[in-house]
């Protein structure tokens, strides 16, 4: 049990008081029933295996905010700090403010947060380990480190920052909500050292000492909706009309008729830029998973369904070295990209919990539809490309194998990248959560497929002096079928990111000036590449200039792709807690690294983030 | 699941009457041979697990089978880094089951098979 202090302040301790059935969105407060199995066990925290006497043990518990108290004195983040003993550039709690007004009336709203311990909590359902548990006791969402294997999805989904992926160590870690001291009936470390009363907790939907407000909502804060956080704030000193982030991310916050704070887009700079050196993220092995995949996938259904709508040239029959070059060379292309996959997690050795959630997690469903395509597409290679190994076998057999493997890799295929879409469908990351994710993944499956598979015939068809040009109309008719895919969904993109919220405006504002010129290449490519995909499927292309000519416009087609993906995992921005000016601001971060301030370890900044 | 191996670990122990007994025990013969048997046994395991994910990268030697010459190499490019990549991955795997459950601890030969889940 959590050892207390000789003396502790009443202060620290939890109040038990009466509270309410059910709490602001309709959930009982109560965490289980009374004769459920789940109560009377320890938390076995640090393998005690004592149980602790708070007569409130499940119940729904939560912090509050009064942000008319709060001074930023950082003292919750610093007890936060010492009791996890966490490293300089990990907070599990951190104060960010908004300000807004014109001196003499300028107002500061500091914003302390860590995890709300939500009802409906997205870091659970997206992680793939099952590394999270949302504990009947206190209705805490704890995370286990020793399981996480990671990939920072959580940090993807979760609206407020709260779990924090540790480059270091490779894992994500968070706020616990100090249960070993709930056990004993104190509060949480931060809240116990908050100087200004800013911070209370215990049952929610009861009104701490002092307190008159039990909202759901502040400036700055996210939509409650998406996970409904076990948060309540005060806040009743008046604030100005638009209050400003002091972090480098480009949004503020409106009032609206109803009193409400809504974000918008704050439009700090029009010049457009290339930004190219900030297109490299950290995300870089993903562009490279996904378009592979994509490409992979693409240039199998090619293979496999072509001959079945009477496209004889690309069977096996018709080019057995050509057929089994190319079906090799999906698996090994295949197998650089989940390699590369698997390096961008933290601890790449745990890659095989990534199926432990498939009820749940988008991630664990999208490995799955790969590796299931990646199985069949094994067996149907060695089945196709190397028919004299199964001579053995009856000939009905392998029939029926090959007719297996073939559609069940086609179909996994598909389906493989319906559900790497759907990993991106994030409310919290507005600019992805839009179906041109889908139409984007098609759309590059379909050019980038075709575009391989009519180079390959192309040079083949050329160097042994066959005509070429039946294929590349047909394929280069497929390739500007998928390019117009996305430039349909591209197009319908940007009026719902002109239309929504703050942060999708945002995304937007960014896209069309700190990328504006990249941008406008990615659109010049995709305008460019369908044009001639169209053209070269109308008149054709001969002998070796038309060889080179349709390298050239699959050279364009590809670096189109790289630069589009690259744009997708640049420009989103997540509807986070403000930062402060220096901690939590990405500005600085940025800046910290460029000039080596990084290095030093107080600023809180990793030098290196991969 | 590892609850049986779970003995006391040589770090955990505060007494140095108690870790001299534990460390007389952990460096006899039978407790080095016992650690060499899970350390063997944690290879196989992690190594076929590793085998069981990505088989098909295994079967680009085959291509030579029925590939000329020219495009043999393509596959061995393929083939060594992808090999090379997995055996790392899979070696901090064992480097971390052995540092989490076998080392600083005395292992039962009758436990070893708990190593296999």
């Amino acid at each position: 049990m959590f050892e207390q202090r000789p003396k502790e302040q009443a202060y620290a301790y939890i109040a038990d008081v009466d509270h309410p059935t059910i709490n602001k969105y309709g959930k009982n407060i109560e965490t289980v029933p009374d004769d459920s199995e789940l109560r009377g066990k320890s938390l076995n925290i640090n393998n005690d295996s004592m149980i602790g006497d708070n007569p409130n043990r499940y119940k729904q518990h939560g912090f509050y905010f009064s942000a008319d108290k709060c001074i930023a004195c950082h003292a919750c983040e610093a007890a936060c700090s010492e009791k996890n003993d966490l490293p300089s550039h990990i907070a599990f709690r951190s104060v960010g403010y908004v300000e807004g007004g014109s001196y003499p009336s300028y107002t500061r709203l500091n914003i302390s947060m860590a995890c709300n311990h939500c009802d409906d909590p997205v870091c659970l359902k997206g992680c793939p380990t099952r590394a999270y548990t949302k504990f009947a006791e206190y209705g805490a969402v704890l995370q286990d480190p020793d399981i996480c294997f990671g990939c920072g999805y959580c940090t993807w989904v979760c609206p407020y920052n709260a779990p924090q992926l540790d480059h270091q160590q490779g894992h994500v870690e968070k706020c616990n909500m100090c249960v070993d001291r709930l056990e004993v009936g104190l509060k949480p470390a931060c809240v116990s050292a908050c100087l200004a009363g800013a911070l209370d907790f215990g049952i929610v939907e009861t009104t701490p000492e002092n307190r008159t407000q039990l909202e759901t909502q502040i400036p700055g804060f996210p939509n409650p909706e998406i996970t409904h956080p076990n948060i309540r704030f005060q806040q009743t000193s008046s604030l100005p009309k638009e209050m400003k982030r002091t972090d480098t991310i480009p949004i503020r916050y409106e009032r609206d008729e109803n009193d409400q704070f809504k974000s918008k887009v704050d439009k700090k700079s029009h010049q457009k830029k290339w930004s190219f050196k900030k297109l490299s993220t950290r995300e870089n092995p993903l562009i490279i998973f996904t378009l592979i995949s994509q490409l992979v996938i693409g240039v199998f259904l090619i293979l496999y369904l072509s001959p079945k709508f009477g496209l004889s040239i690309f069977s096996a029959n018709a080019n057995p070295v050509l057929w089994t070059l190319f079906l090799f060379s999906l698996i090994g292309t295949q197998t650089f990209a989940l390699v590369l996959s698997t390096m961008h997690l933290g601890k790449p050795h745990r890659f095989y919990r990534a199926f432990n959630n498939l009820r749940y997690s988008p991630v664990s469903r999208e490995v799955a539809g790969i590796a299931v395509f990646y199985n069949f597409l094994g067996i149907y290679t060695v089945l196709t490309g190397l028919p004299s190994l199964f001579r053995w076998m009856p000939e009905i057999i392998t029939s029926i194998l090959i007719s297996v493997t073939g559609w069940g890799a086609a179909f996994s295929g598909v389906i493989a990248l319906y559900f790497m879409h759907s990993i991106y469908r994030i409310p919290a990351r507005p600019y992805w959560n839009h179906w041109y994710v889908l139409t984007s993944f098609y759309g590059n499956m379909i050019t980038l497929g075709s575009v391989l598979v009519a180079s390959v015939y192309v040079i083949y068809q050329a160097t042994q002096g066959q005509p070429f040009n039946q294929i590349l109309s047909i394929l280069s008719l497929f390739a500007a079928f998928g390019v117009m895919l996305e430039i349909f969904g591209l197009y319908w993109h940007v009026q719902y990111l002109k239309t929504h919220n703050g942060e999708s405006a945002a995304s937007h504002h960014e896209q069309t000036t700190t990328y504006g010129k990249s941008y406008l290449l990615r659109n010049l490519g995709l305008g460019i590449s369908v044009i001639l995909l169209l053209a070269v499927s109308l008149y054709g292309l001969h002998e070796s200039f038309g060889v080179f000519v349709w390298l050239v416009i699959s050279s364009i087609a590809f670096l189109t792709a790289i630069l589009s993906r690259s744009i997708f995992y640049a420009l989103v921005i997540p509807t986070t807690m403000p930062g402060a000016f220096f901690w939590k601001n990405p500005g600085f971060e940025e800046h910290a690294r460029e000039t080596r301030l990084a290095e030093r370890t107080e600023a809180g900044v990793l030098t290196n983030i991969h | 699941m590892y609850q049986e191996i779970h003995s006391k670990k040589l770090s955990e122990i505060d007494n140095d009457f108690e870790r001299g007994v534990f460390l007389a025990s952990y460096n006899s013969l039978k407790q080095r041979r016992n650690r060499f048997f899970a350390g063997s046994l944690l290879s196989i395991k992690h190594g076929v697990r590793g085998i069981l994910f990505s088989w098909p990268l295994y079967l680009l030697p085959l291509a030579s089978l029925a590939l000329p010459d020219q495009f043999k190499i393509l596959f061995v490019v393929l083939l060594l880094p992808g090999i090379y990549v997995s055996s790392i991955i899979l070696k901090r795997g064992v480097k971390e089951d052995y540092q989490n459950l076998i080392n600083e601890r005395l292992i039962k030969l009758k436990h070893l098979r708990h190593l296999c889940l």
